[in-house]
């Protein structure tokens, strides 16, 4: 029996290659090595943050906070959001509700709801208010609404046919079909991601890690103890994107570890799984798209989200209180919009929910 | 089963933060690892998976491992019975709908495709016994320890699965 010394097993180099990769992040991860350096400029950052954020409660501090905003943002920002450089409509979620930006720059405000997602084809939005899940069309119509305590964290997912919304109720993971009916309990989780085209498989992070779930026997197809908050599953349906903490992992659909490695956040682009990720760099953040760096800044970059074309990204950008949008392939472009908060009557700076396709 | 000087030397390093150290236990026990995984399972994937997973578990609790026991054993139990649950899992899954992601892997050559065609008409636990007596060379006995059954049970599989295996092969093993 010594034979089975000698079976073959193709890609067994390339397997090593790949696991070592995975294993060596985990060990550095798990005992950094000390580099004063790096260390430094985080603790900078972080200190000019918490000074910006403490002189900001002051009125003379105001004015501060916009100098240094002039000073850290793209120079050439427009004043407002006038257009987006891609077709499709941007979901905005501000303090006072969720908005819907079109490609002209026209605004329409959707509702007090304070998280929102696209229908798979644009034609229409699932947004939460306080417990209540409402479907939506884009001008902000509603379509129908369901009551649920603690609602939050609707995706849209399925075909142009039959398409279904999961969402969070409380710590539970709720499934319910496009139109409104068969609302049903899944299972406990945190975040929940659809395979793009269906409307049977769905990815649900919850206390013991990532799972696959069967929608429609309700079973798990496999769990993965990786802990996440967020998920999201690549356009072509090969991928699945855990964050927490700091960190992402990616997953093959079957559940086994592609990758891992820091990140702020990171979202997969919408024809295939090249990974945008925002992670903390020297002075402040950078946004890595494909592995190659795109766009850089002080303080920290949010909510990376692509066009529905995948040739734009667009991220917030708190401490500059700016949108940007970051060109992802070909030669470098950035565009910038100034005075986000105060274009969507927000306190704080909006969060980014979806750019959504045109129907 | 003691372990060897070089192999306690890599743990204590790696304990100790040598990043060298971690790639010298790898690079010494991930083809057995992946393998053995590979033998029981029957899809390179889930392998590259499952001994992966193994190696991070152990990344996971080398601040608790203790330098006076052997890597190997410790390092295999976890693959072996991680290859076992996948195998019976599998016919669970819907292997249609994720087809695409877990191809099986065709072997290159017709000798090592007939032993394989012959290991998986063998249930998960009867193949993991002759993995683990004919691939990784534990005794009966540190088999039962790995597996947490009796010896008796482990000579029985053994038996079975070799003369299954030898009956499909059309040979004497």
């Amino acid at each position: 029996m010594t034979r089975l010394d000698r079976v073959e097993i193709r890609g067994e180099h390339e397997a090593r290659e790949r696991a070592w990769q995975v294993v060596r992040a985990a060990y550095a991860e798990r005992d950094p090595l000390p580099r004063p350096r790096r260390r430094l400029a985080p603790a900078i950052a972080l200190a000019a943050v918490a000074a910006v954020a403490a002189v900001a409660f002051t009125p003379a501090g105001r004015a501060v906070v916009e100098t240094v905003r002039d000073a850290i943002g793209v120079e050439s920002a427009q004043e407002a959001l006038f257009s987006l450089p891609a077709p499709g409509r941007l979901l905005v979620v501000a303090d006072g509700g969720a908005w819907a930006v079109a490609d002209d720059g026209s605004e329409r405000r959707l509702g007090e709801y304070g998280d929102a997602g696209c229908s798979p084809f644009g034609r229409f939005v699932a947004a939460v208010g306080p417990h209540e899940l409402v479907a939506l069309e884009p001008d902000g119509d509603v379509r129908w609404k369901l009551s649920r305590p603690g609602a939050r964290g609707p995706r849209w997912g399925g075909t142009f046919t039959d398409t279904r919304i999961a969402y969070l109720s409380r710590r539970t993971v709720r499934v319910v079909a496009g139109d409104g009916t068969g609302d049903h309990e899944l299972a406990a989780g945190r975040a929940v991601a659809w395979r793009p085209g269906s409307v049977r498989l769905l990815a649900v992070a919850h206390a013991d890690g990532i799972s696959v779930f069967d929608v429609q026997s309700g079973r798990a197809l496999w769990t993965r103890d990786i802990a996440a908050d967020r998920l999201a599953w690549s356009a072509d349906g090969t991928r699945i994107l855990g964050l927490r903490a700091g960190h992402y992992a990616v997953l093959s659909a079957a559940g086994r570890l592609v990758t891992t490695g820091p990140a702020l956040s990171a979202a997969f682009a919408t024809q295939d799984h090249v990974l945008a990720i925002v992670r903390r760099s020297a002075t402040g953040s950078e946004l890595v798209v494909g592995g190659r760096l795109r766009f850089q800044g002080t303080g920290t970059f949010r909510d990376p989200t692509w066009a529905p074309d995948g040739r734009w990204l667009a991220i917030a950008w708190p401490e500059a209180d700016q949108l940007v949008f970051v060109r992802a392939t070909g030669p470098k472009k950035i565009s910038a919009a100034a005075n986000l908060s105060r274009q969507f009557d927000s306190t704080s700076t909006p969060r980014l929910a979806g750019w959504c396709p045109l129907p | 089963m003691r372990p060897r000087s070089g192999e306690r030397a890599w743990v204590r390093g790696a304990q100790n933060g040598s990043a060298e150290d971690v790639e010298s236990l790898f690079r010494a026990y991930w083809p057995r690892a992946y393998r053995a995984a590979y033998l029981v399972a029957h899809d390179a994937a889930a392998a590259e998976d499952i001994a992966q997973e193994a190696f991070l578990a152990a990344i996971r609790s080398l601040d608790r491992f203790d330098r006076r026991r052997p890597f190997g054993p410790w390092l295999h139990r976890i693959v072996v019975n991680r290859a076992i649950d996948w195998a019976r899992a599998r016919r669970l899954r819907a292997e249609a709908e994720l087809a695409a992601e877990v191809p099986a892997t065709e072997p290159p050559d017709p000798e090592s495709g007939a032993l394989l065609r012959a290991l998986a008409a063998l249930p998960p636990d009867h193949r993991a016994v002759i993995v683990l007596r004919h691939l990784l060379e534990y005794t009966p006995g540190e088999i039962a320890e790995l597996l947490d059954v009796p010896r008796g049970t482990v000579n029985s599989r053994l038996r079975r699965g070799l003369d299954r295996l030898a009956h499909e092969l059309g040979e004497e093993l």
